[in-house]
């Protein structure tokens, strides 16, 4: 349920009404100090009139000769013409005059009070347009000064205006806090207290604790009467009656809607009438008086355009919606349903974007550490002074162990004081603490959801690259520039993912999933993947698995992960020499140990850093970062992993001579048998190597699926040209081609076809769709094998093949019978 | 052969869309569970892919749905397509009866070889070699 907030425009009127009163001297007519007292005077009521005394002040004091009095007059102007024009809804005019204001400030008067004052006037003009984070700092930038020139006024308000933000992200304990704070900070400002008040009260009914929300709404209610300000209190009854029909106490509330209605008996016109009029009707529908509730919504919305109103009327629309319904009167229901979504939609997108804006504004997680190291390093040296201090009064002790009673009683008193104060250090600390770990989980949250959010996008990127990659016509010199751009956004994927870890790792979300798997096959991977690397740098990669056991059971995922960063790591800092892989177990009693090392011949790193090296962002030295990129997470994230599937990492390194990361993870004995190689096969088509020529990335796979169980290796290509060069290098048992993939070659098919077969394969399986009986025969001329017509189902097409192996064997063998010849199978 | 995608992400259908073209296959696209729901009752598909957010109708639901059908589409083989990646998701995906679970971002190879698995393995009938 929405509640009225003082608007904020309302509650600055209220305050430029209470800074005149401090400036109230009476002051000569055409004097820059007369305008600027008038501009004040006016800005409430008629900002207009504010308007022309503040460009009349800017001119008197544009013509005084040049000074800094003359500067901070000019400034003082245009903060009130600023202030004019957002009160007269000109923003787009008022963000030139405040900018130009703002600037002069800094440099003639800066961290002053009208220096504040400008800030506040710029958050004003952020809020409203959307920009939270700016608004923040604005008023965070402006408390910290009125501080500075003890302005504790101008820090209350500020604070309420961070407060009143913190209310539109529904973040209530905040609203609690920061409006508290403010009263209590300036409780001589009735303006102030009274928007304190209110606001507090409505984030107290957000949380339905009415009690409270009610007495904070009759003490907002006692200022408005001591204000005399007859709308300011119907306005706070209207507050406090909605609150009273949320809690059901309908007499109540219709006290205080009477009460309201007096107050303004003299002004009918007034806005805040028509919220009590609202307020009743809500109480009457409650109560099942459908035909009250309408009277009294339609005085509501009298002179209101139900296609524009405003945030205050949500709660009317909703009533109305439901009254009008009841009624039957479905058109008119429909009105205040789509009223009501559009304020709905209006206020979501404003606390969505206010709260990914505060959340990142917390994200000032640095400070914080800084400071909770200085606050330890301080604590530290209390806990000296503190023992320093008890050695002394020992000593006094036994000096006086005569009998100085008077002096162990003051000795006793010192003893408390200090402890006292370390207490009271300590209660410091904890709460310090306690903001630290907040501010964390805050950064770890922004981290997951900026990352996630920004994965999306990468889809597009990524998904749209690879299809222009795996598309045969691109030119190769634009392909080769479509990588760079696939390879660049893979790179991104990764730190991204890695964001992603250390955000789960520290919210202690992040899963460890164990699973068979086969280690050597892992490591050799993880090998292969940086080979190329290794090679450029003209480094030697070595692994040694031969005293590890080759099925696992541990996360694979994670366990690659792990040796992929240290892999790449060694690689990155070695820069002659080697990088060697080993893999053995260790026996502890019954727990058994998977023992991991990464050995390199790289740069080293200092006994001091070597645990440094796995704190989040810690790379040891600034500067490599530049040279080597990378969001130095990597290491920490390998002992995250590690511990979290309960093992460790340990470094060990000296300056020049090289680092040796150990890995020891536990790790389960395979319960099913290894997938050893396959047995004597029953056909000798499971020890075939078959080469796939296919254009289509989609068939090149599907075909791979269907034959890769079957047999025992499996190529894919696309070209039937590239297929030539790879069988110039390793001899193929089958080679599956396509039709459609011999027509895309400059030469004709069978041409392609011809030259295919006359390289050295068994048999040569060509894919055609429904072929007609010529076809077959002239692909037959040509050199196919067998002619496959497709479509065809997996286990269908798998029979043709084998069968034909297996006849074009048997033909073999004949002709070696008949010629008494043997031939090499493969 | 004709896939349907349903996903709310239009950028997300077309990169699908295109790499799906570049294997040769026609995809049909719906925004959401309930509008792939409709599109399954009115088109014969060979295979579905499914994202898990979507508004109206999420993904598991819009599986049980089609799990739950008294004809032969009630066998159609479905991938799920997400960025939700747990270990509960993937129990949940299982559960509600999706044949396979790829990750986002979408990687060509990896969506392929989930596709190639379904096809080769013969599921849901006849699939067959195009």
């Amino acid at each position: 349920m929405t509640r009225l907030s003082l608007p904020i425009v309302a509650i600055a009127w209220l305050l430029a009404s209470s800074a005149l009163a401090e400036a109230s001297a009476p002051l000569a007519a055409g004097t820059f100090e007369f305008a600027i007292a008038s501009s004040k005077s006016a800005m409430m009521g008629e900002p207009k009139i504010a308007l022309d005394f503040a460009q009349q002040g800017l001119n008197l004091a544009k013509r005084e000769p040049a000074s800094k009095q003359r500067s901070i007059e000019i400034v003082t102007a245009q903060w009130l013409e600023g202030e004019a024009l957002v009160r007269l809804d000109r923003k787009r005019d008022a963000q030139p005059v405040l900018d130009e204001a703002f600037k002069a400030a800094i440099t003639t008067t800066p961290n002053s009070k009208l220096h504040a004052d400008l800030l506040m006037a710029e958050g004003g003009l952020m809020v409203a347009d959307g920009r939270v984070q700016e608004a923040l700092a604005d008023y965070q930038n402006a408390y910290r000064i009125f501080g500075g020139v003890s302005q504790p006024r101008g820090q209350a308000k500020a604070l309420q205006q961070i407060g009143s933000i913190y209310q539109d992200a529904g973040d209530y304990a905040r609203v609690l806090r920061y409006y508290q704070q403010s009263a209590e900070l300036f409780p001589k400002d009735p303006a102030l207290l009274l928007s304190a008040y209110n606001n507090t009260a409505r984030a107290y009914t957000e949380q339905k604790n009415y009690r409270a929300a009610k007495d904070q709404f009759r003490r907002a209610l006692d200022i408005a009467v001591k204000m005399k300000s007859p709308r300011l209190q119907a306005f706070i009854l209207s507050n406090l009656a909605a609150t009273e029909v949320d809690e059901g106490a309908y007499q109540e509330a219709a006290r205080s809607v009477a009460a309201g209605l007096r107050a303004t008996s003299n002004d009918s016109g007034s806005k805040e009438r028509a919220y009590l009029l609202g307020v009743s009707a809500r109480a009457a529908l409650k109560q099942g008086q459908v035909l009250t509730a309408k009277t009294l919504l339609e005085r509501t919305f009298q002179g209101v355009d139900l296609a524009k109103s405003e945030m205050a009327y949500r709660d009317f629309h909703a009533t109305a919606y439901e009254t009008y319904l009841r009624l039957g009167d479905d058109h008119d229901a429909l009105i205040h349903l789509s009223a009501l979504k559009r304020l709905d939609d209006q206020a979501h997108a404003l606390a969505s974007s206010t709260n990914s804006a505060l959340m990142s504004a917390q994200f000032d997680y640095a400070n914080q550490v800084e400071r909770i190291d200085a606050l330890k390093a301080g604590q530290f040296k209390r806990d000296i002074a503190l023992a320093r201090s008890r050695n002394v009064i020992q000593m006094i002790l036994l000096a006086a162990a005569g009998g100085l009673m008077c002096l162990l009683i003051g000795a006793f008193f010192w003893i408390r004081r200090g402890r006292d104060q370390a207490r009271k250090a300590n209660v410091l600390l904890e709460t310090l603490n306690e903001a630290l770990q907040k501010a964390l989980l805050a950064r770890s949250e922004f981290l997951a959801t900026t990352s996630h959010e920004i994965r999306t996008p990468l889809n597009g990127i990524l998904g749209m690259t690879q299809v222009m990659l795996a598309n045969q016509s691109v030119d190769p010199v634009l392909k080769e520039q479509i990588r760079l751009v696939h390879s660049s956004g893979e790179t991104m994927r990764d730190l991204i993912n890695d964001i992603l870890d250390v955000a789960k790792i520290e919210n202690g979300k992040l899963e460890i999933k164990p699973t068979t798997f086969d280690l050597h096959a892992l490591l050799g991977e993880t090998i292969d993947l940086w080979m190329d690397r290794a090679r450029e740098k003209g480094l030697e990669l070595k692994l040694d698995v031969g005293a590890a056991p080759r099925m696992i059971v541990a996360d694979v995922a994670r366990m690659r992960q792990i040796m992929a960063n240290l892999v790449s790591n060694a690689i990155k800092f070695t820069d002659q020499g080697r990088v060697s892989v080993t893999a053995k177990t260790e026996r502890n009693g019954d727990a058994a140990t998977l023992v991991l090392c990464v050995e390199d011949t790289g740069i080293g790193i200092s006994a001091e850093d070597t645990t440094r090296v796995f704190e989040s962002f810690g790379q040891v030295d600034g500067s490599l970062t530049r040279l080597n990129s990378g969001t130095g997470l990597g290491l920490s994230i390998c002992k995250s992993l590690a511990e979290a599937m309960g093992g460790e990492i340990a470094l060990k390194s000296r300056m020049g001579q090289g680092s040796t990361f150990t890995v020891r993870v536990p790790w389960g004995k395979a319960e099913t048998a290894p997938a050893a190689p396959v047995p004597e096969a029953a056909t000798d088509f499971r020890q075939v190597d078959i080469l796939i020529v296919e254009p289509n990335p989609l068939s090149q796979s599907i075909l791979r699926a269907m034959l890769d169980s079957k047999v025992r290796a499996v190529e894919t290509i696309a070209a039937p040209s590239l297929a030539m060069d790879l069988l110039a290098k390793r001899a193929f048992d089958i080679v599956v081609v396509d039709l459609a993939g011999l027509s895309t070659n400059q030469t004709p098919p069978m041409e392609a076809l011809a030259a295919l077969a006359k390289c050295d394969v068994r048999l040569i399986a060509v894919l055609a769709p429904s072929p007609s009986p010529d076809d077959v025969a002239a692909l037959h001329a040509n050199g196919a094998g067998v002619v496959i017509g497709k479509p065809i189902s997996a286990s269908a097409f798998n029979a043709q093949l084998q069968t034909a192996f297996i006849e074009s064997m048997n033909r073999d063998l004949e002709t070696a019978n008949e010629y008494g010849l043997h031939r090499k199978t493969s | 052969m004709k896939f349907l995608f349903v996903e709310d992400n239009a950028v997300n259908r077309r990169v699908v869309g295109e790499m799906l073209k570049a294997g040769g296959i026609e995809m049909e696209e719906a925004e959401d569970g309930c509008l792939g729901l409709t599109k399954i009752e009115e088109n014969n598909f060979d295979l579905v892919l499914m994202d898990l957010r979507m508004p109206r109708m999420d993904g598991l639901t819009a599986i049980r749905r089609i799990r739950a059908r008294r004809d032969a589409k009630a066998d159609l083989p479905i991938i799920v397509i997400t960025a939700d990646n747990t270990a509960n998701m993937r129990a949940d995906c299982v559960a509600a009866g999706a044949n396979d679970i790829i990750e986002k971002p979408i990687s060509m190879p990896v969506l392929f070889d989930a596709i190639s698995r379904i096809i080769a393995s013969g599921y849901g009938g006849e699939a067959t070699l195009v």
